[in-house]
């Protein structure tokens, strides 16, 4: 079933919204959670409370991408729950390893964070204007949480290859947010 | 943790890049022939609505002088009358379809992007209305476009650079130029719906990018009264100055077939910088607003009192001619009043929603935590609302069927679409949401059915102190008291003596520690924003506050010097 007809069946309150749903997009929602969470318990949480959480926003929202939509919602319920369980903990761990890379597009020895609206629309201009096999690499590893294999699998490339791009393009980043005054 | 607020932040990256980037489907876009001809046909159909509007404005012969004799006095509309008639080439040359050879680049590449679908216009932009900034202007300087030629079938492509066009967001138009050219193409994006008039607005900048013709009011009998020499100005103050509750209606297509939208004027709309002329922008006498521009129908919330103004600023300060169309009845116009009225009601059901549905809830915490929410019967103006721009989202249920069925199974069941109805939430002001929130309710389109805002408090409150309890609810900017014999209390001078150092009076979770027979003094309270009425206040000579002015009743440990000095006011 399309989005718009699933939009639709949350907008009559039907049930059949959440098992369409479900069909559709479960192993999606599955995937992106447990690229997160590494729990299998955790990401069967997460994605039952999104489910709620379309049911409780759709209406007065109806969103013109469901699949988008929901991954926003799942993605910060994992990031959420990823908080959480780590708030005390360090350690290493494949999503560690995102969150340290994450960390490059500040400079080092900043505490401060800025709006994160600023950020978002300095993101979006900064992904606007790189080539774009960069900047897919890029969202599949810092907004998909793919692993550095999956993502050289994906696109046929070697995995220093995929690096090399990734770090580039922090780095790029980095220095765009920087002459935007974000993270400096 | 700093890294994973940033991740958090990353989630808002526009949707066009989280799905260009599907880690499993890797989607490329390609233009089928089927897709080119529903895309032709909706071209068409743009084109026809233009020249539909072309028809009834400039685009056609009319005769200013005649009058007509022979109309009797009894249907003499007082305007003078003006003749048109229909001139129908132009409908000869939009159906011949051109050749690959004799048609420009924009018309054998009309659809542009992937994930985003743009049409062109086939209008030029002006070199001086194109963003270059490598930043923000170039969107695509390597995009290319492809396109199958429907006579023959073969495939072409081409390179090309798009651009965003200033003042006008990218999501909506964009300009583009093709390889071996120095020009550039407006392409819009037709399926893009705004949410608000105002983002519709402000996206386009409709101010500055729109020109009014003429503008065109229905009769109850069907004629039309041209009106010429609009000020645009003028016009725009009294449509849209405050466009803060003109929200889009989710289903215009859906209205539009069933009728429930009649004209009642509408206004020749021009935007030139995209290539729109003659586009319609309508409005009905029960508040709401059609367009077309961009291509597809939207339909938008509208004050009818702004209706109204447009209505007495045609008439009173415009020319009119009555429009006779040879060849046609009089009274007969090209779009009929609906004369089911009921589609309208039934749309727009205002069945009393705020006495059958008084209850709603917030969860939070993963749906461990709820926040209920009921009635309070009450309703408060859009000024006491804190960003009236953006609401939340809200499902009100019956009192019966939330009781019943919360937590069971059934909640979720379809017995919850027969007995819960959607709405707005927003804040109102000086309240904190914990407390209360206003509903405007909705039915399950997201059409707005009651126009009121509704006031539902939460009695489940449960303040630390003194200071929270009063601050919370608002107190120091909708309170009035009175003493027991019924005489004003100044609220201020209320606020410092009993509120102000409220920090330090902790509540007390035995309630009884009150003792009313030793009670030092007491005054009336009322909040009428929160539907708190004949409330009171009471003190005891052992240093305790009794409060039932929201939510369950409070006690608050305040102490026997504070007690005796609010008993010397409240005394006096």
């Amino acid at each position: 079933m399309d989005d718009e007809k699933i939009v639709e069946l949350f907008l009559v309150r039907s049930e059949q919204a959440i098992s369409e749903t479900k069909d559709s997009y479960g192993a999606y929602c599955t995937k992106i959670c447990s690229n997160i969470l590494k729990s299998k318990e955790d990401t069967e949480e997460c994605v039952n409370d999104a489910y709620m959480k379309l049911w409780e926003t759709i209406p007065p929202q109806r969103p013109r991408s469901l699949k988008a939509y929901l991954s926003k919602i799942i993605r910060n319920l994992a990031l959420d729950r990823y908080e959480k369980n780590h708030a005390k903990k360090r350690g290493s761990g494949k999503t560690e390893a995102v969150f340290d890379e994450i960390e490059e597009f500040f400079s080092s020895g900043s505490d401060e964070l800025s709006d994160s609206i600023a950020i978002r629309d300095a993101v979006n201009r900064f992904l606007g204007s790189i080539d774009k096999q960069e900047r897919v690499l890029f969202v599949q590893r810092y907004w998909y949480f793919c692993t550095v294999k999956e993502i050289a699998k994906m696109h046929g490339l070697g995995e220093s290859k995929v690096k090399m791009t990734l770090k580039r393009t922090r780095d790029d980043l980095r220095i765009y947010l920087q002459k935007e005054g974000i993270g400096v | 943790m700093k890294n994973i607020k940033t991740a958090k932040a990353l989630s808002e990256i526009d949707e066009e890049y989280i799905i260009e980037a599907l880690p499993e489907e890797r989607i490329k876009v390609t233009v089928f022939p089927w897709k080119y001809l529903a895309l032709a046909s909706s071209f068409a159909l743009i084109v026809c609505l233009g020249v539909m509007a072309v028809l009834f404005s400039s685009g056609v012969q009319s005769d200013k002088s005649k009058t007509n004799s022979s109309t009797s006095a009894a249907d003499d509309t007082g305007y003078e009358k003006r003749i048109i008639k229909a001139d129908d080439s132009s409908f000869a040359n939009i159906a011949k379809e051109k050749s690959w050879e004799e048609k420009n680049n924009s018309e054998r590449f009309s659809e542009m992007g992937g994930l985003q679908k743009f049409v062109s216009t086939n209008t030029l932009v002006p070199a001086d209305r194109i963003n270059f900034s490598p930043m923000y202007g170039v969107l695509n300087p390597y995009a290319e476009a492809r396109a199958t030629d429907p006579l023959t079938n073969k495939t072409y492509t081409i390179e090309c650079i798009e651009y965003a066009i200033k003042g006008i967001n990218i999501n909506y138009a964009m300009a583009v130029k093709f390889k071996g050219e120095e020009v550039y193409y407006a392409y819009v994006n037709t399926e893009f719906i705004p949410h608000t008039f105002k983002e519709f607005a402000e996206s386009l900048d409709l101010e500055n990018n729109i020109s009014f013709g003429s503008a065109y009011y229905t009769l109850n009998d069907g004629r039309e009264i041209e009106f010429e020499g609009i000020d645009k100005k003028k016009v725009w103050d009294i449509l849209f100055s405050d466009t803060s509750s003109m929200t889009a209606l989710s289903d215009p297509n859906d209205i539009l077939a069933k009728g429930g939208f009649t004209k009642r004027v509408s206004i020749s709309t021009n935007m030139d910088v995209l290539g729109y002329k003659n586009i319609t922008m309508s409005f009905s006498d029960d508040g709401m607003l059609f367009t077309n521009l961009l291509g597809s129908a939207k339909i938008f919330r509208i004050d009818t009192k702004k209706v109204q103004r447009l209505k007495t600023y045609l008439t009173s300060s415009c020319r009119g001619y009555e429009l006779i169309y040879e060849g046609r009845q009089q009274g007969e116009s090209e779009q009929k009043r609906s004369s089911d009225s009921s589609s309208v009601s039934k749309l727009f059901d205002e069945n009393d929603v705020s006495k059958k549905y008084t209850v709603f809830e917030i969860t939070s915490n993963y749906g461990r935590s709820s926040f209920i929410y009921r009635t309070t019967g009450s309703t408060v103006s859009p000024q006491e609302i804190e960003n009236s721009d953006s609401y939340g989202g809200a499902i009100i249920y019956t009192e019966e069927f939330y009781k019943k069925y919360r937590n069971t199974d059934k909640f979720y069941m379809e017995e919850r679409s027969n007995n819960s109805i959607g709405g707005y939430s927003a804040q109102l002001k000086h309240v904190k949401s914990k407390c209360a929130y206003a509903i405007k309710y909705t039915n399950n389109f997201g059409v707005v059915i009651d126009d009121n805002w509704y006031v539902f408090t939460a009695k489940d409150f449960s303040p630390s102190t003194l200071y929270e309890y009063a601050n919370d609810i608002g107190m120091k900017y909708y309170a009035t008291y009175t003493s027991k014999s019924q005489k004003p209390l100044a609220a201020d001078k209320v606020w410092d003596v009993i509120f102000d150092d409220g920090e330090k009076n902790v509540i007390e979770s035995d309630t009884s520690k009150y003792d009313d027979s030793k009670k030092l003094a007491e005054i009336n309270v009322d909040i009428s924003i929160l539907g708190c009425k004949g409330k009171s206040i009471k003190v005891s000579e052992d240093g305790y506050l009794y409060a039932d002015v929201f939510g369950t009743p409070k006690v608050f440990n305040i102490g026997k010097e504070k007690a005796q000095k609010i008993a010397d006011y409240l005394n006096k």
